[in-house]
């Protein structure tokens, strides 16, 4: 069969030494900045990047996708045992896993969390390979009205998914767009919105905004509370009781499909499948009372769905050339670096690159498994640094990673910049997700609005005459639909005022 | 009878309305074009008056029911933060990592809850060593080390 051929290719090409090293860098990096709280993949990725153009692409490829999950694991750790979010998506993990910790079921949380994740890094591993090639084929298909819709379809779903009011939401998508139209317009070469400053001729980076909005109001924020991280020191048994692994065991299943479904989703990932497999899971229990007090359920489902998610990601991505998170619009800088672009064709012309990266992840995700639980007691010295030391040192790899990209002062100050609306952000209750997605797509938007309309000689119906473009209109209307009918909506708001 | 509530919807509103006339305003002498042929104020436009839109409804909103209250702003660690960070972008051309590390760590630090000096200097020279070591040897990231005067 040719699916397994290609999976045996891949592996061939995922198992040279130096592709397992770099594999093995991008696992440990990933566990590491997973851990430490306020240091995610996107700064590593930024500056890492610039480094990356001395490697071959595949090696550097197979490195970079490990960072992003091997933080999905990292995170979790950070989660259990002190009651912080080592990365956003570990959010949920909070509320049981550390309960779990306090009542010295720790080992066993962490256990099940990286169990569950390897379970379902296998699962998303194997729905990238066997999805990939017929979106390919369809992306084929694809012209600009079906690559509008399509973003179109990335923004509802990420105001659905976006914490708080949908108005909210949906006005965050608009500024978004416009902040990505700052610059030179490519059609006509006007600068719009640049007041002259030359780092604004290109546009603004998107390195600067997603740091800015992300890392540095987080630190913002940080220290406006005081630093009363409990740390669990007893890890306890690993091994988890039988008991333990019943319930355990549906919650990673259900995680696992839930998560691996919202990864695709432009505008999905690894944060929305978590909060989605949490509430999820709370709605199916047999005694939701149970969830808050360490239910392993509550460990087991937000983790396997995020690193189901973090992976399945990356379908948009390899398929389609489309980002669906910032860190999956850093992934197409890094193969733009390496001369590749990104789109359907990548599946044909560079098939080691494609398919090594798929069965490098699986390979990424067992050197997880070891890096996380057997030497557990090494990231818990990670944890002990007080958060005193830790933010002066994030701030310092948040500066140096906007610089270093383009070697511009200037994005630093733009980091700064966005430093300071991520914090008023956060003041008015307006989530940044959709905004940095509205941003990521604007110019793609533009751009293939534009291209639609010339074919079609000005006619907007090209959008729905079109199958696939009326299609993906109608998921997008069916999913705002969704989130007005009173009881999704109970349930929306449920699952985020948990967290 | 509802009093005027200033509350988070209400600012939230009218920042993005806010924005909205703004970009209006610089976009004004943008070429339009027409749907067939756009120009390149024609996104712009429809964008500004979504968010004019938008944000008005936000506004109103707020005003009818009571949400969630303004909460105050902590100037310290904003301030610090962000002259820190400024401070590096400021410095890094002309004095090299080495110094903007010493310098974005130190007043970022005193930014913090507990500031105290000697630990905060320590962790500055630190990982300014570290950094150097780390980005300019090992991942040779293109960017001055130390004082271009020196050389």
């Amino acid at each position: 069969m040719d699916l397994l051929g290609n999976i045996a290719h891949g592996f061939s090409v995922a198992l040279t030494p130096q592709n397992l090293l770099f594999c093995f860098f991008g696992a440990l990096i990933g566990t590491l900045i997973g851990v430490l709280p306020g240091i995610g993949p996107l700064a590593t990725l930024a500056m890492l990047l610039p480094a990356t153009f001395y490697l071959p692409p595949v090696p550097a490829l197979i490195m970079l996708a490990g960072i992003y999950y091997g933080a999905q694991y990292g995170g979790s750790t950070t989660a259990i045992l002190v009651n912080v979010p080592g990365e956003s998506s570990s959010v949920v993990t909070c509320l049981d896993g550390h309960q779990m910790a306090r009542q010295g079921r720790a080992g066993a949380a962490l256990a099940i969390a990286a169990l569950g994740s390897l379970f379902a890094g296998t699962v998303s591993t194997g729905i990238i390979a066997i999805a990939s090639p017929p979106l390919s084929e369809l992306a084929l298909k694809f012209l600009a009205p079906e690559y509008f819709s399509l973003m179109v379809l990335g923004l509802v779903g990420s105001m659905v998914l976006a914490r708080g009011s949908l108005i909210n939401a949906l006005a965050m998508v608009l500024l978004g767009l416009l902040l990505g139209l700052v610059g030179t317009d490519v059609n006509s070469g006007r600068e719009r919105f640049t007041f002259d400053v030359p780092v604004l001729s290109d546009g603004i980076g998107f390195v600067p905004v997603a740091m800015g909005l992300f890392g540095i109001a987080e630190i913002l924020v940080n220290l406006e509370k005081p630093d009363n991280r409990y740390i669990g020191t007893v890890i306890g048994s690993l091994m988890p009781t039988r008991e333990e692994f019943r319930q355990a065991t549906p919650a990673v299943l259900r995680g696992t499909v839930l998560g691996s479904l919202l990864g695709i989703l432009p505008g999905g990932g690894a944060l929305l499948a978590s909060f989605a497999a949490y509430a999820f899971e709370k709605k199916v229990a047999a005694d939701p009372a149970r969830f808050g007090k360490g239910a392993i359920e509550g460990v087991a489902a937000p983790e396997s769905a995020n690193n189901a998610g973090a992976q399945t990601s990356f379908i948009p991505l390899l398929t389609l050339g489309i980002p669906s998170n910032p860190v999956m619009a850093l992934m197409i800088g890094a193969m733009m670096i390496q001369g590749i672009a990104p789109g359907p064709q990548v599946m044909t012309q560079q098939p080691d690159l494609f398919w090594g990266v798929i069965a490098s992840m699986w390979v990424g995700n067992l050197m997880l498994v070891i890096i996380n639980l057997p030497l557990v007691g090494i990231w818990v010295m990670f944890l002990r640094i007080p958060y005193r030391l830790l933010f002066p040192s994030i701030l310092l790899l948040c500066a140096v990673g906007s610089y270093s990209l383009n070697s511009s002062p200037a994005e630093v100050g733009l980091m700064a910049l966005f430093g300071f609306l991520g914090y008023v952000f956060y003041k008015l209750d307006c989530e940044p997700a959709p905004l940095i997605l509205g941003f990521i797509l604007g110019p793609l938007m533009e751009e293939n609005l534009r291209r639609a309309l010339i074919v079609s000689n000005g006619d907007p119906m090209v959008f729905v005459t079109r199958p696939i473009s009326l299609t993906l209109l109608v998921l997008a209307a069916l999913l705002l639909l969704l989130v007005v009918l009173p009881a999704f909506r109970r349930t929306r708001e449920e699952a985020f005022t948990e967290a | 009878m509802h009093r005027l509530h200033i509350n988070r919807d209400l600012v939230a509103g009218l920042m993005f309305a806010a924005v909205g006339i703004a970009g209006l305003w610089i976009a004004s002498d943008y070429p339009r074009g027409t749907a067939l042929r756009m120009g390149p104020g024609y996104m712009p436009v429809m964008l500004c008056w979504g968010l004019i839109l938008l944000g008005g409804l936000i506004a109103i909103r707020g005003m009818l029911k009571a949400g969630a209250s303004l909460t105050a702003w902590h100037l310290r660690p904003l301030v610090l933060v962000l002259v820190a960070t400024l401070g590096f972008a400021v410095l890094i051309e002309p004095v090299g990592l080495a110094l903007a590390t010493v310098v974005i760590v130190l007043l970022g630090a005193a930014g913090g809850r507990e500031f105290r000096f000697l630990e905060a200097l320590a962790l500055a020279l630190g990982l300014a060593a570290g950094g150097v070591v780390l980005f300019v040897y090992g991942l040779k990231l293109p960017m001055p080390v130390w004082p271009s005067a020196l050389f």
